[in-house]
């Protein structure tokens, strides 16, 4: 327990991993779709982890974690092309906004379990529908067009494996910020909650705090890699932000294992790696999606990494959180 | 003043279709405690199957209905029995709720890919053809959409209240535990619940393709009647019906008074007010269930 | 009202109002669709009490606890702590104020460490939050540390900090549950039939650990079938029966009335009065 969190984080693999990642934009200098793509993985992989601690720590079925991903993306997309603020306060803004739209349903979630789903659900509807009815904001169901790229210190990030580097940071924080909040009391009262919901309440935790707590800090999330997506594509528009991401998003999660931190990771690149392929075997390919979620759900609860977990059983502590299933 | 009363009775018809598929929704919720996603979309199937029917064999209008109906029943009871009844054993609700997902994305594929990605209109014989009543344009169809939807929930009240087996359903909702131990057969309540929501989702897909075109994207009207189940209290029979007229008359006098774009938005809004406001539902006896 | 923190002495900070009742219902019923669990109980235990509540089974004892505890909510009646009124108040703001209670099966989190499984009752004091997460102390930590271990030999659970809590025995869990309780330092501990399932030897233990809990200044209001224990260790004893209270006073008295009697101790007649 006197070990510093961070010392739990830098485990042999995790030093590997995080210096092999670093290394990658220049053995694929030669190749600009490749880095676009780990570009898009790399979005996507904060988004999965975001929702994992919503899904996976608080037992939270967010549906409707697209939307927020929209709210930042537009959000920054507008601030920066519209009203010329810097990237750095655009954003913020971003997340700030995401997070606002959380706190809007926030009294949503004294609601049981399932009301909660319900009304995340709907609320992604609602904003995906905003998206595209609100042209004079969003530019409606055309997309938003000359998003600038960003600029840090002085400096405009326009190459991929420069955006590359943005990334990595921005999803290292939020790694280390989601790892930290696992390792200390909040993240203890989380494990217990999901464990025992009724014991944690006589015992004296907030849990409603708890999971709101969560649910903005998801978002946050979400408004954060929105806005990196925007100005990485320059461009946005309404289908990104709906129903089927939101879907793939659950799917990642899903799939790297509800309760691990690289899998969630992992779940991104499988999921965005398919996504890329069936895009060119053509339109039936969705049902890929529909089989692996039941399938998922019926045998493999715990995903890839509660599969990893039954084959290794001796993993570095921080590593191996995969349990039975999703709910407590 | 007759415009508003035509008004009146398309938001009440469209209402109705919102309610059988509520219904049913509730029902599952009910006696499950689970959220299907999956059953907007077996509504769509029910729509597809009656668009075959009815183009290959021409059988009158409520044939169509109950023919859809039984089969839609009939995949309803299989994704159960296949999908979800081994699961339930895990005991994970969360983990059930993703499945129905993944069956939702199922479903429409295979309407995909059976139908194609045209939309297809019903043969002139079932288009609702309007009738000048009272100076007041009619429509059958709404008026026998209005009729079955009162029908089936005076029935399901019925049922839910005055039988044996629909007061075991209620008990096994309520609280499975409890009911086992007195005895019902949970399973089988549960595999009615299936059959009988099935079988209303696949008739009031019928009435809606014949109205609007058979298409995989069709449970999309089918997500608003969600909005009606919670609206009317989930997991309340009666209130999913309330539910279902109340939002198609919402939708519809919204969709005239105020914008025909943001309709559906104002729907979802109204829907997001009631759950802050009044969790249980407009309907909804505030549950014993602490919190 | 709260409740020194984990290890010392339970006092509340009304402590000096001693014509307040520290825990306290009044008239309080719960109804479940037509089903009446709990029907008008009146309840004041003073500070200092052991308080026994016996009744048959289904008689409302443990939904008794559940109004008390806040994790159901009562259709009629008021529940004060300390004279103030909790009727309201959340499960976790009662337990932050000092309530603190046990389940008739051990409620753990079996796939955490015995340190976790303990440390989360201190979440009533030290609320766990965002930017404690974030900017916490190596000194809260060790506070932490020192005051599970303390705890943990209160109660004489001499097991590894780090094993799993779903490597403990069932006796062993129970002390557990009763380790996180303490953490909470509650001036009012609920024990549901806090020696279900233990045997002689464990009883006695169980017995010993009440007095020594009780001697701390702990108030404790226990549920249980061991009648034999009940007489041994209350002071004063509360009768329920179907949702009513129908005696109360202490075990010679509860013992002679006859109510009593016919309504329980005469149907478990030899078993261990």
């Amino acid at each position: 327990m006197a070990i510093s969190w961070l010392r739990r984080f830098w485990t042999p693999t995790s030093v590997v991993t995080v210096v092999a990642l670093a290394a990658v934009p220049p053995l694929l200098s030669g190749s600009p779709y490749h880095l676009f793509l780990l570009n898009t993985i790399g979005v996507f992989a904060m988004l999965a982890l975001g929702l994992q601690l919503v899904l996976g720590y608080g037992g939270i079925l967010q549906l409707g974690y697209a939307g927020f991903f929209g709210l930042g993306a537009y959000t920054s997309a507008i601030l920066t092309a519209h009203h010329g603020w810097p990237f750095p306060a655009a954003f913020g803004a971003a997340m700030a906004v995401a997070v606002a739209g959380a706190v809007l349903m926030s009294p949503i979630v004294r609601l049981r379990d399932v009301n909660f789903a319900m009304a995340t659900f709907v609320f992604g509807l609602i904003l995906e529908l905003v998206y595209n009815q609100w042209s004079d904001m969003t530019n409606g169901p055309i997309g938003f067009r000359g998003i600038p790229a960003p600029t840090l210190l002085g400096v405009t990030i326009v190459e991929p494996h420069h955006y590359y580097y943005l990334l990595f940071a921005a999803g290292l924080a939020e790694y280390l910020l989601i790892f930290r909040l696992l390792h200390s009391p909040f993240g203890t009262a989380l494990r217990a909650m999901r464990e025992n919901e009724t014991a944690c309440r006589t015992s004296g935790v907030d849990v409603t705090r708890l999971k709101v707590t969560l649910l903005l800090v998801s978002s946050a999330v979400a408004g954060a890699a929105g806005s990196l997506l925007a100005h990485m594509n320059g461009f946005v528009s309404p289908p990104t932000f709906g129903w089927a991401t939101s879907v793939a998003v659950l799917m990642m999660v899903v799939l790297g294992g509800v309760r691990s931190l690289p899998g969630a990771i992992v779940g991104a690149a499988v999921i965005r790696l398919i996504v890329e392929q069936t895009s060119v075997l053509g339109q039936h390919s969705n049902i890929v999606f529909g089989v692996a979620l039941v399938l998922f759900m019926a045998f493999l609860p715990s995903g890839l990494a509660g599969l990893a977990g039954g084959l290794c059983a001796r993993l570095p502590r921080g590593a191996r959180v995969g349990a039975r299933s999703v709910t407590p | 003043m007759s415009e508003l009363l035509g008004l009146l009775v398309f938001g009440l018809a469209i209402g109705s279709i919102y309610s059988l598929i509520a219904i049913g929704f509730s029902m599952i919720y009910r006696a499950t405690g689970l959220l299907h996603f999956a059953h907007p979309d077996l509504m769509m199937i029910g729509g597809m199957v009656g668009y075959t029917l009815a183009t290959r064999t021409q059988v009158p209008m409520p044939l169509l209905f109950l023919l859809s109906g039984l089969t839609v029943a009939g995949l309803s009871w299989l994704i159960d029995r296949v999908g979800f009844r081994p699961m339930r054993r895990q005991g994970a609700l969360l983990n059930l709720i993703i499945a129905t997902i993944g069956w939702s994305i199922i479903l429409v594929n295979v309407a995909l890919f059976v139908w194609g990605t045209a939309p297809l209109s019903y043969p002139e014989a079932y288009l609702p053809k309007g009738r000048m009543i009272g100076g007041i344009v009619v429509v059958p169809q709404n008026l026998a959409m209005l009729g079955v939807g009162l029908v089936a929930m005076v029935a399901l009240h019925l049922f839910f209240t005055r039988t044996v087996v629909g007061q075991a359903l209620r008990a096994t909702a309520e609280n499975p535990v409890a009911a086992q131990l007195m005895g019902i057969r949970i399973e089988r309540m549960m595999t009615l619940t299936f059959l009988l929501s099935g079988f209303l989702a696949g008739g009031a897909g019928v009435l809606v393709a014949s109205i609007v075109y058979a298409n995989f994207d069709l449970g999309l009207i089918g997500i608003k009647s969600f909005a009606a189940a919670v609206l009317g209290g989930f997991g309340q029979v009666g209130g999913a019906m309330v539910g279902g007229l109340l939002l198609g008359l919402v939708e519809t006098l919204g969709a005239f008074y105020v914008s025909s774009a943001y309709k559906d938005i104002i729907a979802y809004s109204l829907l997001i007010l009631i759950l802050l406001v009044r969790p249980q539902g407009l309907l909804g006896a505030g549950r014993a269930r602490p919190d | 009202m709260r409740a020194a923190t984990a290890g010392g002495a339970g006092r509340g900070a009304l402590g000096d109002a001693v014509t307040v009742a520290m825990l306290e219902t009044e008239r309080i019923s719960k109804r479940f669709d037509g089903l009446v669990a709990v029907d008008g109980v009146d309840l004041a235990v003073e500070r200092g009490e052991i308080r026994g509540i016996v009744g048959p089974n289904g008689a409302g004892k443990t939904t008794l606890f559940n109004l008390i505890s806040g994790l159901y909510r009562v259709t009629g009646g008021r529940i004060r702590m300390g004279g103030r009124d909790v009727t309201d108040a959340s499960p976790h703001a009662r337990a932050a104020a000092g309530l603190g209670r046990t389940y008739q099966t051990p409620q753990i989190f079996p796939e955490l460490s015995i340190f976790d499984n303990v440390a989360v009752g201190l979440a009533g004091a030290r609320r766990p939050t965002l930017r404690d997460a974030l900017v916490g102390s190596r000194r809260l930590r060790e506070d932490a540390r020192g005051a599970v271990e303390a705890t943990l030999g209160f109660v004489r659970l001499p097991v590894a900090l780090g094993a799993l809590a779903a490597t403990l025995s069932f006796a062993e869990q129970k002390r557990l549950e009763l380790a996180r309780a303490l953490m909470g330092g509650p001036a009012v501990l609920l024990l549901d039939e806090p020696a279900a399932g233990l045997n002689r030897g464990e009883i006695a233990a169980l017995v010993e650990l009440v007095r020594e809990i009780h001697g701390r200044g702990v108030t404790v209001v226990l549920i249980e079938h061991n009648m034999k224990l009940v007489m041994g260790l209350c002071g004063r004893i509360t009768v329920l029966d179907f949702g009513r209270k129908i005696a109360e006073g202490t075990a010679d008295e509860v013992r002679r009335d006859p109510l009593v009697v016919t309504a329980y101790l005469g149907r478990s007649a030899g078993a261990g009065v």
